[in-house]
């Protein structure tokens, strides 16, 4: 496929007009290419669905312009601007009686006569697409009896139907279980190699936005930042965003965590991947672990098998992080 | 109905063969059967045209029967293609050829007419205008809050404000029509009364001359909005993203819509319910929502439904008629009280 390319410049986005206007973001200039899996992260509110909108010419921009592939946006077509981006939506689908492939084929309205029919190349491309996101055997079932991630799946699939370079997707694994998720994101980003698309999804997710994307563009309250995710969590963009909910960021791990507040001290003697768990468990239920030492008279040992609670008059046995937390909770 | 899941099963063209021998068997009893009984002989001369076929029988079938039939026929095919329309354009259930206060137009200008012009001529007695000028007004008062909601969906980005003011214009109409009732005479008020209720018998041939094109060229309207009303069940912002050009959609739906329920509603008065039945049993019937499929099915089964209401609506045999929009209702609501409650999931449209 073409090579496909959008540009921003001075890009203002929101909603409203004159004394009601609403500008969530302005002064964006972006430059995206296609072989890249563009993640939108930022807090909820931030405008990353209503820059998704307004990239895909679903809404108006407040100022400044947009070029898909060196044209400017307002100058495509209905029907060329259709065969450029196609656009996956959180908005709630409900249609009885309407069948997944029937669904997906739905698609192919830029392509079709006005009847809407389909030929065989136009039957073979939803196949093709129900079979990329895994919906293969869902194709005669009705949309409205699926599942939530089994409905998300079908409506990508659609979006990959229309057979665009562009592809534009707001929260497109928000219903998705973690396997799924991954899943979708591996093969959005492998199309997005192998076809040479321009893909830009925004997503909850950061961990699998820090894993899987090439690109960030990253929403905050002082505008954007963009760049590889590993770059913005190097120069602290990205550690940074929720900063005002207090979240930390775990930089080793590369994801958030809230910070708790400092508990009971509680030595903890023991060493590897069973006591980082059991410093783990024991931190959400109050306590703060720290290696124990000699002098300590009261610890909790990490035992191969077993938790052992020392204390000055006995030894208490555990076999589960559970237990030892219920007995210790209750002193 | 009973086998509608097997019926779901075959193939289209059987399925819709299934609804032209229902459509023939109908259309059969609908003319046979009335206030006066025609014998088989009887039948046999008039249909070959023969001179000795009694004239009375044959002014019976030629200038009652066949008319009424025909209009029952346009008028079930308009009023269940409109619901259709409407709500997929509204993405709403309950939606139908009424939703946009076209009837209640309808109702104002007809109210005008008979209320309102005998109370400024002064009139006691009944008033009692001519065919077409009940017509002229209706189709006027229907078409005036058609125009505003033209007017506003040119200007208005969100389906729903259009669904609120259509609405909002019927109650608007309808409070009007209430002052105009309350000061009305006794005998007008009877023959507005009547009007509500809906007839079929009223068109007359030369009329049908005209409603006939008129709801054909509804219909075609209708049919040329199938491509973007199937884009348009995934909602505005999908179908937008698939380059529906959304705004002539609307118009085009808007347009066929005013023809359909406004050119009947002028006709044979308000007919309700069939609008919002017929195209909720059209899809269970195929179980699809490919409106392509739909508009066919649903003039098939709307003209079917209001040929059986007229049928019973004409108590075979005897001289008195009952209104034909109490006889939809009781016809048709039971049917589909049975439907959603025979199929396992309770839903009809979500």
């Amino acid at each position: 496929m073409k090579a496909a390319s959008i540009q921003t410049q001075n890009l203002s986005i929101g909603f409203g007009k004159g004394s009601e206007e609403n500008c969530l973001q302005s002064g964006l200039n972006l430059t995206l290419q296609s072989g890249e899996l563009i993640g939108v992260i930022g807090p909820n509110g931030i405008g990353k669905s209503t820059l998704l909108r307004t990239l895909s010419g679903l809404q108006a921009p407040l100022d400044g312009t947009i070029l898909i592939n060196d044209k400017q946006l307002q100058r495509y077509t209905k029907r060329a601007l259709a065969q450029t981006i196609a656009f996956v939506s959180t908005e709630w689908i409900n249609i009885s009686h309407l069948r997944v492939f029937d669904l997906v084929a739905l698609a192919r309205f830029p392509y079709s006569n006005w009847l809407g029919q389909l030929n065989r190349t136009d039957r073979l491309l939803v196949s093709e697409s129900l079979e990329l996101t895994g919906v293969l055997n869902l194709q005669d079932r009705l949309f409205n009896t699926l599942s939530d991630g089994e409905k998300q799946r079908v409506l990508v699939a659609r979006s990959l139907a229309q057979e665009t370079p562009v592809l534009i997707m707001d929260e497109p694994a928000a219903f998705l279980d973690m396997a799924h998720k991954f899943e979708l994101i591996r093969t959005l980003h492998t199309l997005s190699r192998e076809k040479n698309k321009l893909i830009l999804i925004s997503i909850h997710d950061i961990e699998v936005a820090i894993q899987e994307a090439d690109k960030i563009l990253l929403l905050h309250r002082r505008g954007l930042s963009e760049g590889s995710p590993e770059d913005l969590i190097l120069n602290g963009s990205l550690p940074s965003i929720f900063s005002e909910a207090l979240l930390q960021f775990d930089i080793d791990r590369g994801s958030f965590y809230l910070p708790r507040e400092p508990g009971t001290i509680l030595p903890l003697k023991g060493e590897g991947i069973r006591w980082v768990w059991t410093e783990k468990a024991l931190a959400k239920a109050g306590f703060r672990c720290v290696p124990a030492t000699t002098q300590d008279d009261t610890y909790v040992a990490v035992e191969t098998d077993s938790w052992v609670l020392h204390q000055k008059a006995k030894n208490s046995v555990f076999n589960s992080l559970g237990e030892l937390i219920k007995s210790l909770s209750s002193k | 109905m009973k086998n509608k899941t097997i019926i779901a099963q075959l193939p289209l063209p059987l399925q819709f063969s299934f609804l032209v021998v229902l459509f023939a068997l109908f259309s059969f009893l609908n003319l046979s059967l009335g206030s006066v009984t025609i014998s088989w002989n009887d039948w046999w001369l008039i249909l070959q045209d023969s001179a000795d076929a009694n004239p009375s029988y044959r002014k019976v079938f030629f200038d009652f029967r066949i008319p009424k039939y025909l209009t029952a026929v346009f008028a079930g095919a308009a009023l269940s293609v409109s619901g259709l329309l409407m709500q997929t354009l509204f993405r709403n259930p309950l939606a139908g050829p009424y939703v946009l206060g076209i009837s209640s137009g309808a109702s104002l200008g007809v109210a005008i007419l008979v209320l309102g012009q005998a109370g400024i001529l002064g009139i006691s007695g009944m008033f009692l205008p001519s065919n077409w000028a009940l017509i002229i007004a209706a189709l006027s008062g229907s078409m005036i809050v058609l125009s505003i909601l033209f007017v506003v969906s040119l200007r208005v980005k969100n389906i729903l404000t259009i669904l609120i003011l259509g609405v909002l214009l019927g109650s608007a109409a309808t409070a009007m029509v209430t002052i105009l009732q309350y000061f009305s005479h006794e005998s007008s008020l009877k023959s507005f009364i009547v009007w509500t209720m809906g007839s079929l018998g009223n068109v007359s041939q030369p009329q049908l001359k005209l409603l006939i094109p008129v709801i054909s060229l509804g219909l075609l309207l209708a049919f040329f909005a199938n491509k973007s009303l199937n884009a348009l069940l995934l909602g505005e912002t999908y179908a937008k993203s698939m380059g529906v050009n959304i705004l002539g959609a609307r118009i085009l739906i808007l347009l066929s819509t005013g023809i359909l329920a406004g050119t009947i509603t002028a006709f044979c008065g308000p007919i309700g319910f069939i609008g919002i039945a017929v195209p909720h049993i059209t899809r269970m019937y195929f179980q699809t929502s490919d409106h392509r499929i739909l508009q066919f099915g649903s003039i098939l089964i709307g003209s079917i439904v209001l040929l059986i209401s007229d049928t019973i609506a004409q108590l075979p045999g005897s001289d008195s008629v009952l209104p034909i929009n109490s006889i939809t209702a009781l016809i048709g609501i039971p049917v589909v009280i049975y439907l959603i409650f025979s199929h396992r999931r309770l839903n009809l449209y979500s």
